[in-house]
């Protein structure tokens, strides 16, 4: 009997080793799991890497689906992720990263879970950084002089120089050395961009023929298996439509309410409104390239020529601030000195005049024979009911002063390939999106300027770019801010851009999540935490 | 019929001022009063102030009681308003200045030691205010003004901790040909309401206005403070109309690229007090006989105690209640201010019982204001706290914002500053964010504070955006906290096309 006993115990001890890796690593805080989240999306992201991306609805999902060595939690502190622990050399320059052991990359299809490891972390530096890389990231990583795997769970970065917050910058996100089919690069052909695998809470289970991105809980995730089963991301050309699914149950969230919506949903006691500050703003960018808009006087009387608050008021109910600079006015770098250059449509004439613009017989200014004649393009995803009319006023606003605006909407690959690759534009309706670093050394810095650049509209001036390399180059925080402030008052003199207006921004969520904590810029950097009570799971 | 008649005035004006009557309603009133009305019931007291302040000379008869009615009441809501931008600048302040002073960088700022001690000062902690001195004394700064407002900091540290032979010493061999150092004595001697310190600031301004840009703003705030002790307001609110309330008071230059701009958190205070004042000299302008005199009594009752006058605020506010023409709804909140000075003069007991009988019948404006007086009291009011809770989940709409916000201060003066949010973001008309013509400035300032507390920086800086459009003085408060986020911010550099 007592033998019976122990080989029973033995046959149970054995089986609990076997099924050990089935089992999911669970968080132990006594929320419950289960139930399902879809989430409106304003449009469909290009690739799903995060290498090759280099929009919000991509950078939402790669949060999901990616970690990186270093994270940042609620209170903004840089904490520990893949890295467990890290140590930094006297002197700044040598970071060295000890990585954890449990970390496991996505399962891919009938195939075991691969363990994560320094070689990844190598692999993934190495490719972001390779010459034919198509990445908006290479500019931010230039401060990196060699990173070396020490052994299989410990990574070394040797920096050219101790800079201002190296360690959130180590919060890039960690590609597998078994994902992209080119070992040595990355492009937007390789099937990875598409199909991608992380080390994150979420992985990819299908993308379906309408676009919809299924997402389901990684059950080994490292910090324990998230609460929701599975996230959707759905996405919705029209953000009317948009909130009209949020209110008829069709979708949970949306990532980004429509400011004419917010009324609509406040009065809704179902649904929960969060504020979250992502730095952003739009803008009417130019092509310096163009010989008439390389002269600022022009760039100058467009923006004069526009009534913004008008503008503003009118289509997005006044839901935002007017700028007068390359910063959103929630950002630490906004120069609080620099006012707004005014609406005068009178002085806008006469800077195009003073430019040596006269006016045609048609109307249109004209010089040297040449009519200021542009062509603005505007993404089809930006293809609102606001940004149309945005669009035309701005139209209507510069033939008024004699300027002939002639709109192209693009689809958003095709627009996103004139405008970065070809630089076949003369003008772009756009927003940027900042994360609190305030970086806009890839905006406006000449080194920037080139195929899948961020200086797309061939900006250069040698004070700008000596400031932006001092501001990158210190270590005080009170010289880089006034660093900051300078640059901004100068890019609202020379207005390579008109600086349009800050949206205000607003999630709107089902109140049967909870514990929902969003990141001001990733947005889903804490959704392993969120969950939904058993009872509100369908 | 008369005193019907007389009586309906009395609620009409109050009404008015109260924000449950459109401007229209006035009557016939004087047009500079109706546009101020609309500016002040979308709480723009700036612009409202602007409007009447100078139109004032022109009204007459019985509008001209309730013109002083309403720019008392915009300079008495713009008193409160500082006086929480004062709170907040505080706490901003030191927190930035605490960040700078621990730079340990060959370009660590010197007169940050000086700043932070005229911060600590303020804060009531002379003993490390003394410290940071010693330190900015030891260091030699160049500037010798600087040095000298020093010293004089250091005499009202040992003024505070009663070492008045001292302070005196300090305050007599001071050099008052520095035009800096005579205004700074003038403000000491003003709060020890000495007779001289009235001539001393005017003779400081002359010589201000003469040196143009090299004198620093601190002899304004100075100023303001001189002219608000010794009762001079008129010439306190006309010297504020030519100021430019968001100039800093001294910027240290390391080289080409690198400054720190300090200001003066003292300025928000002495605006604060110098506008509580002003409100007090036009409630006092109307005659007793005048229909809107029992408006101006009860107003008259929250702005001295506002400027530190709580016997008079109390006896006002009695007369206030035995008062039969004080309206219902007006009792009420002149029942629980009086609490709260009961409160605050260790009447706990009685205090409470009046709270627990104002809020009786659970109104959430009444609840709202009982827990206002928690928050403000320090009080713990747990069964209110609950009570409020229950009421503002069942409710919806406007109605039950103030109630929320309510709520919402009570936890944010407890610290716990997460629930600050909820219940403020409750109450927030989220289609207009961070306008003030839309939400409660005063919740906007604390809400800016419970995001500024939770780290959430560029949500509290949004709204000191807004709010700078119609208070530039709080550009110190905006200032320091760029500093600090500056500092603590730990992004990566992204940036994505949208």
């Amino acid at each position: 009997m007592k033998k019976l006993t122990q080989v029973t115990c033995l046959v149970l001890i054995m089986s609990l080793i076997l099924i050990a890796p089935a089992i999911a690593k669970l968080k132990r805080d006594g929320r419950p799991n289960g139930g399902m989240l879809n989430y409106g999306e304003y449009g469909r992201p290009a690739t799903l890497d995060p290498i090759t991306s280099n929009d919000m609805i991509a950078l939402r999902i790669t949060e999901l689906i990616f970690t990186g060595l270093t994270g940042i939690n609620e209170r903004q502190e840089i904490v520990p992720d893949l890295a467990e622990r890290w140590e930094i050399s006297e002197e700044g320059r040598i970071y060295t990263f000890f990585l954890r052991k449990d970390a496991k990359w996505h399962a891919k299809a009938g195939a075991p879970p691969k363990p994560f490891t320094a070689e990844d972390v190598i692999f993934t530096y190495n490719i972001m950084m390779h010459p034919k890389t198509i990445t908006p990231l290479k500019v931010r990583y230039e401060f990196i002089e060699s990173a070396t795997m020490v052994d299989q769970y410990t990574v070394q970065f040797t920096l050219k120089r101790p800079i201002l917050n190296a360690l959130g910058k180590f919060s890039f996100k960690v590609i597998p050395q078994h994902g992209p089919e080119n070992p040595l690069y990355l492009t937007r052909e390789d099937p990875f961009v598409q199909h991608p695998i992380g080390t994150g809470p979420y992985q990819i289970k299908k993308i379906t023929s309408e676009r919809e991105i299924i997402l389901v809980a990684n059950e080994d995730f490292y910090k324990g298996r998230p609460h929701i089963d599975k996230l959707v991301a759905k996405p919705f050309a029209d953000q009317n439509i948009m909130t009209q699914a949020l209110m008829f149950n069709a979708i949970d969230m949306i990532v980004l309410v429509n400011p004419r919506d917010i009324p609509e949903i406040q009065g809704d006691k179902r649904y929960v409104l969060e504020p979250y500050n992502a730095l952003s703003y739009s803008f009417f960018g130019y092509n310096l390239r163009n010989e008439m808009l390389a002269d600022k006087q022009v760039r100058k009387a467009f923006t004069c020529a526009v009534n913004r608050q008008a503008l503003l008021d009118s289509f997005f109910g006044g839901q935002g601030t007017i700028i007068s600079g390359p910063f959103a006015p929630g950002s630490w770098a906004y120069n609080l000195d620099v006012q707004p250059l005014p609406f005068d449509p009178q002085k806008a004439k006469q800077m195009l005049e003073a430019a040596g613009f006269r006016q045609g017989s048609d109307g249109i200014m004209e010089r040297n024979g040449e009519k200021l004649s542009l062509v603005l393009k505007v993404p089809i995803e930006k293809e609102s009911e606001a940004v149309k009319r945005v669009v035309l006023a701005f139209k209507n606003s510069l033939r008024k002063v004699g300027v002939d605006i002639k709109v192209e909407f693009k689809e958003w690959l095709a627009w996103k390939e004139d405008i970065f690759l070809k630089h076949d534009f003369d003008i772009i309706f756009a927003s940027w999106v900042f994360d609190d670093s305030a970086d806009i050394s890839s905006l406006f810095h000449s080194s920037e300027i080139g195929a899948w650049k961020n200086n797309f509209g061939a900006y250069s001036n040698p004070e700008v770019d000596s400031l932006i390399v001092e501001s990158k180059l210190t270590l005080d925080h009170e010289k880089r801010r006034t660093i900051y402030r300078r640059l901004h008052a100068m890019l609202s003199e020379e207005n390579p851009y008109t600086f349009l207006w800050t949206l205000t921004n607003y999630a709107a969520y089902h109140k049967k999540l909870r514990h929902v904590a969003i990141h001001p810029y990733k947005f889903f950097s804490f959704a392993d935490e969120w969950f939904i009570p058993e009872e509100d799971q369908r | 019929m008369r005193q019907c008649i007389k009586y309906f005035r009395v609620m009409t004006v109050l009404l008015v001022v109260w924000g449950g009557f459109t401007a229209s309603a006035i009557g016939k009133t004087a047009d500079p009063l109706k546009q101020a009305t609309r500016q002040l019931k979308k709480n723009r007291y700036q612009s409202a102030a602007d409007i009447l302040q100078p139109k004032m000379a022109t009204i007459s008869g019985m509008q001209k009681d309730v013109a002083a009615l309403t720019l008392g009441l915009v300079y008495l809501k713009t008193a409160v308003l500082y006086r929480e931008l004062y709170r907040s600048s505080l706490m901003v302040n030191a927190d930035y200045l605490k960040r700078l002073s621990k730079v340990t960088a060959k370009n660590r700022s010197q007169a940050v030691d000086y700043y932070m001690a005229d911060i600590l000062l303020q804060m009531g902690r002379p003993v490390e205010a003394q410290k940071a001195l010693e330190r900015f004394l030891a260091a030699e700064f160049p500037e010798q003004a600087l040095n000298e407002l020093a010293k004089l900091l250091q005499g009202q540290c040992y003024f505070v901790q009663g070492d008045t032979t001292r302070a005196e010493k300090i305050w007599q061999g001071a050099d008052t040909n520095l035009v800096e150092v005579l205004a700074e004595l003038a403000a000491i001697f003003s709060r020890q309401q000495r007779g001289d310190a009235s001539q001393m600031i005017d003779q400081a301004l002359t010589r201000f206005h003469s040196a143009g840009k090299r004198a620093s703003f601190r002899i304004v705030t100075n100023a303001i403070e001189v002219y608000a002790n010794t009762g001079q307001i008129e010439k306190g609110m006309q010297l504020l109309q030519k100021s430019d309330l968001k100039a800093f008071s001294f910027e240290e230059i390391f080289g080409q690229n690198k400054s720190v701009r300090f200001y003066d958190a003292a300025l928000l205070g002495n605006l604060s007090f110098l506008l509580g004042r002003a409100s007090i000299a036009h409630f006092k302008n109307i005659p007793t006989q005048a229909p809107s005199y029992p408006a101006a009594q009860y107003y008259l009752g929250e702005a001295l105690a506002l400027v530190g006058d709580y016997n008079q605020s109390r006896m006002l506010t009695g007369m206030f209640l035995a008062s039969p023409q004080a309206p219902a709804v007006f009792k009420s909140k002149a029942q629980i201010r009086l609490a709260s000075l009961d409160y605050r003069q260790g009447l706990q007991v009685k205090a409470e019982e009046a709270l627990l009988q104002a809020a009786a019948n659970n109104s959430p404006d009444i609840l709202a204001d009982v827990l206002f007086t928690c928050a403000q009291q320090n009080m713990a009011c747990n069964e209110f706290v609950t009570r409020a809770a229950l009421v503002a989940k069942a409710g919806q709409g406007k109605r039950f914002a103030p109630l929320n916000y309510a709520l919402g201060k009570y936890y944010l003066n407890s610290n716990d500053n997460k629930r600050a949010v909820a219940y403020m973001e409750t109450a927030r008309d989220k289609s207009n964010k961070s306008k003030i013509e839309f939400n409660s400035p005063l919740m906007l300032i604390d809400l800016a504070q419970a995001y500024y507390r939770t780290v959430q920086f560029a949500e509290a800086l949004e709204i000191y955006f807004e709010i700078s459009k119609q208070f530039p003085a709080v550009r110190q408060i905006q200032d320091a906290m760029q500093g600090i986020y500056s500092m603590e911010q730990k992004s990566a550099g992204d940036v994505k096309i949208n």
